[in-house]
């Protein structure tokens, strides 16, 4: 093992021969297989578990299904071990495994989205590491090379880093030979985030919800458990305790909804600060040239280390940012804090691994927050001014959204069964959204300004984009027959990370949004990606 | 490199400055200087036989669920209860199949395409209109397919893939086989220039 350690960190080529995955990487195929197991198949393992509890020997019965499933997780996790191999061929990283279904997999350089490192606290006593790569295209190749060598895996990804920064400059500056015999790093922190910001954003972000997407097949198992734990007679007992009556019911529902709330946000606070403990992002800064004294700035890439078990090391390539979005919610309004995610390109289907890998800043503050999209996009203007929408939209909303669908809902209780108080359904329903409605046109406001647009949108909390005009994919106006009425239109920008849209802006700055950005695509030279 | 693009962009600007009319305090974004009025752009027709071959497609597809429960009717339709009912989806979906037709054939005649020096414009709709406008540097790669009744009357679809996902494609159905395949060259030869 050592040799091969200092084989990687002397030579910058690394593996030429196939290799295993340290023998701890068995402990992540078995959390692998564990995690698989809790989201896929725990609801349908759920009968099982009523055939245990109903039996007469439960506890012989438990144990042999214990072992049974804890040696058959140890047995395919130690197979899927010693199936895997990887190598280094140039510049493509080969990988084979699969138990019965061999799998092999190219994953060449250029194709590679994200590099990170993760080190899990039973890797850490061994300076193992799980190099974890994303590719941009189909679902399915990527991979995680569990129990590496860290000094292997930081040789990787500096190896990949710099072979794509090459082949990237290489397309961009096509005549100019590329000898950089000059090169010179230079990182700052600038951005981090204390146990106070985590908490921050562990209340005001949504993203933390999966930890509950996640917690919520437990918590299924949790429901019919509890029903059994507390009988109609325990719950009777806590509303006598709160004073009986009517009373005691209001102050148990009350409580009830507290501590679900409570409980969310704890929970929600403890998986910010798991994930993002010890928060850091670094800015480096590569120049090079073919001497010192021609030195240019060839490459800034980002890095993000953060976690409180699990070490995260993430590293993004500033050309892979697609847009800078700022959101919060209305707790984050109230605390001033806001969330940024940096876009990157999706391969459209949202799979968890992506989701996870967001590349999330979280609790910045305004002053921080324009620092950083300075850093992010350095050419970007101060300020986008940015428009309103036209008030129409709350004319649509309420009639098409509210009216309209309240009235389906009540004529057949008017018709059939006579009820006429259902008449004021269609009237009550559009009054009480109505104010939400207002706010949400109010927050959608648009702008452009050198070569930067900015997109604005919310209800309580909202959520805005800034993304440079030519990283653009393709722009589309839309007209429906009422917008076409009142010479409106909807503006939707695909960019390689999302889409956006703007409705019920006028048709003409539709369409010269649609110019502009087209007229940005061709003029700006500068690769998207 | 740099005095081309300066070059391709007046050219380019030229070749806007002759659709210019001038419409004055469009709009509120003053950043924006519009050399180019979208509504008098031209858009190139599609296949004159794309509207025919649209609104037979459409009849056809309708027809699938009309043949079967004509037959569901011939054979089963014994009571006088189901019989009825049936009777009634078999003058829907009849109805259904002339409507989609007539609607096919508007739909097609709505659609258009406009190439220019750097992207290409696709305009479709009746009530909801849509256009799109996609800069050939963000091309990923064409498909060129053509069904059998597209075959039969030289016509294909050209499907443009851009990154981001499925729905950011761009369809353009009904092209004349030979101007399909002279803008696939075009633009692949375009792209590799980028």
């Amino acid at each position: 093992m050592s040799s091969l350690d200092n084989e990687a960190s002397e030579n910058s080529l690394t593996i030429k021969e196939w290799q295993r995955l340290s023998s701890l990487s068995v402990i992540f195929f078995i959390g692998k297989l564990l995690t698989k197991i809790v989201k896929d198949m725990l609801p349908s393992l759920a009968p099982l578990g009523v055939i245990i509890f109903t039996s007469d020997n439960k506890s012989f019965i438990l144990m042999l299904v214990a072992i049974g499933a804890s040696s058959l997780i140890l047995l395919s996790s130690l197979l899927q071990y010693w199936f895997f191999k990887y190598k280094q061929e140039g510049d493509k990283v080969l990988i084979n495994d699969g138990v019965f279904k061999k799998n092999k997999r190219v994953i060449a350089f250029d194709r590679i989205q994200n590099i990170n490192i993760l080190q899990p606290i039973y890797f850490k006593f061994f300076n193992l590491v799980t190099l974890q790569i994303q590719t941009a295209g189909a679902k399915g190749n990527e991979a995680d090379l569990a129990g590496i060598p860290e000094s292997l895996a930081n040789n990787l990804r500096n190896i990949i880093l710099e072979k794509k920064s090459q082949t990237l400059s290489g397309k961009y500056q096509s005549n100019e030979e590329l000898v950089n015999d000059f090169s010179e790093q230079k990182s700052e922190i600038i951005a981090s985030a204390s146990l106070m910001d985590l908490t921050k954003y562990g209340i005001s972000s949504n993203g933390m919800f999966w930890f509950f997407v996640i917690l919520a097949p437990i918590m299924g198992m949790l429901d019919d458990i509890l029903e059994k734990v507390f009988t109609k007679e325990d719950i009777q007992g806590i509303i006598e305790l709160l004073g009986g009556g009517l009373s005691g019911k209001i102050i148990a529902v009350f409580l009830s909804v507290f501590t679900v709330f409570f409980l969310m946000f704890t929970f929600s606070i403890i998986g910010a600060i798991f994930r993002y403990y010890h928060y850091q992002l670094t800015q480096t800064k590569t120049f090079s040239g073919s001497n010192s004294e021609k030195q240019s700035l060839t490459d800034i890439t980002f890095k993000r280390i953060s976690g409180l078990l699990t070490r995260y090391e993430e590293s993004l390539k500033l050309n892979k940012i697609q847009s800078f979005v700022t959101k919060t919610n209305f707790i984050g309004k109230l605390l001033a804090v806001e969330h940024i995610t940096l876009g990157q390109v999706s391969s459209g289907q949202k799979n968890q691994a992506q989701k996870q890998s967001t590349f999330i800043i979280p609790a910045r503050t305004f002053e921080q927050t324009k620092t950083l999209l300075n850093n992010v996009f350095d050419d970007s203007p101060e300020e986008i001014e940015t428009q309103r929408i036209s008030k129409r939209y709350i004319n649509k909303t309420v009639a098409l959204k509210l009216f309209l669908p309240s009235l389906i809902v009540s004529l057949p209780f008017i018709i059939f069964n006579e009820l006429y108080w259902f008449y004021l359904l269609p009237i009550v329903i559009p009054t009480i959204f109505l104010p939400l409605v207002y706010r949400r046109w109010k927050a959608y406001r648009f702008g452009m300004k050198d070569g930067y647009a900015r997109f604005e949108r919310g209800l309580f909390g909202y959520r805005h984009i800034t993304f440079p005009l030519y990283k653009v994919q393709r722009a589309e106006v839309r007209q429906s027959p009422i917008q076409r009425r009142r010479n409106l239109a909807t503006l939707k920008v695909y960019l390689a990370s999302n889409q956006l849209q703007m409705q019920y802006i006028p048709f003409d700055v539709a369409n010269e949004w649609l110019e502009e950005i087209n007229k940005a695509i061709h003029l700006d030279k500068r690769p998207w990606y | 490199m740099n005095s081309e693009t300066e070059n391709s962009r007046l050219e380019d600007n030229k070749l806007t400055d002759n659709k210019i009319t001038k419409n004055e305090s469009m709009s509120g974004v003053e950043s924006i200087h519009h050399d180019l009025v979208f509504e008098n752009l031209v858009f190139e027709n599609l296949s004159e036989n794309f509207p025919k071959i649209s609104a037979v497609t459409n009849f056809l597809f309708w027809m699938i669920p009309f043949v079967a429960v004509s037959a569901l009717r011939m054979f089963k339709g014994n009571d006088a209860f189901s019989a009825d009912i049936l009777n009634y989806v078999i003058l829907g979906l009849l109805l259904i199949s002339f409507l989609s037709s007539i609607y096919g054939y508007y739909f097609s005649k709505s659609c258009g395409y406009l190439k220019r020096e750097f992207d290409i414009y696709h305009k479709q709709g009746i009530w909801w209109k849509k256009q799109t406008a996609l800069s050939f540097s963000r091309i990923q790669h064409i498909d060129l397919s053509s069904g059998p009744l597209e075959r039969k009357y030289g016509m294909a679809t050209l499907k443009f893939f851009t990154a981001g996902g499925a729905s950011s494609d761009l369809r353009i159905h009904g092209l004349p086989l030979e101007i399909a395949e002279d803008l696939r060259q075009q633009i692949l030869k375009l792209t590799e220039n980028e």
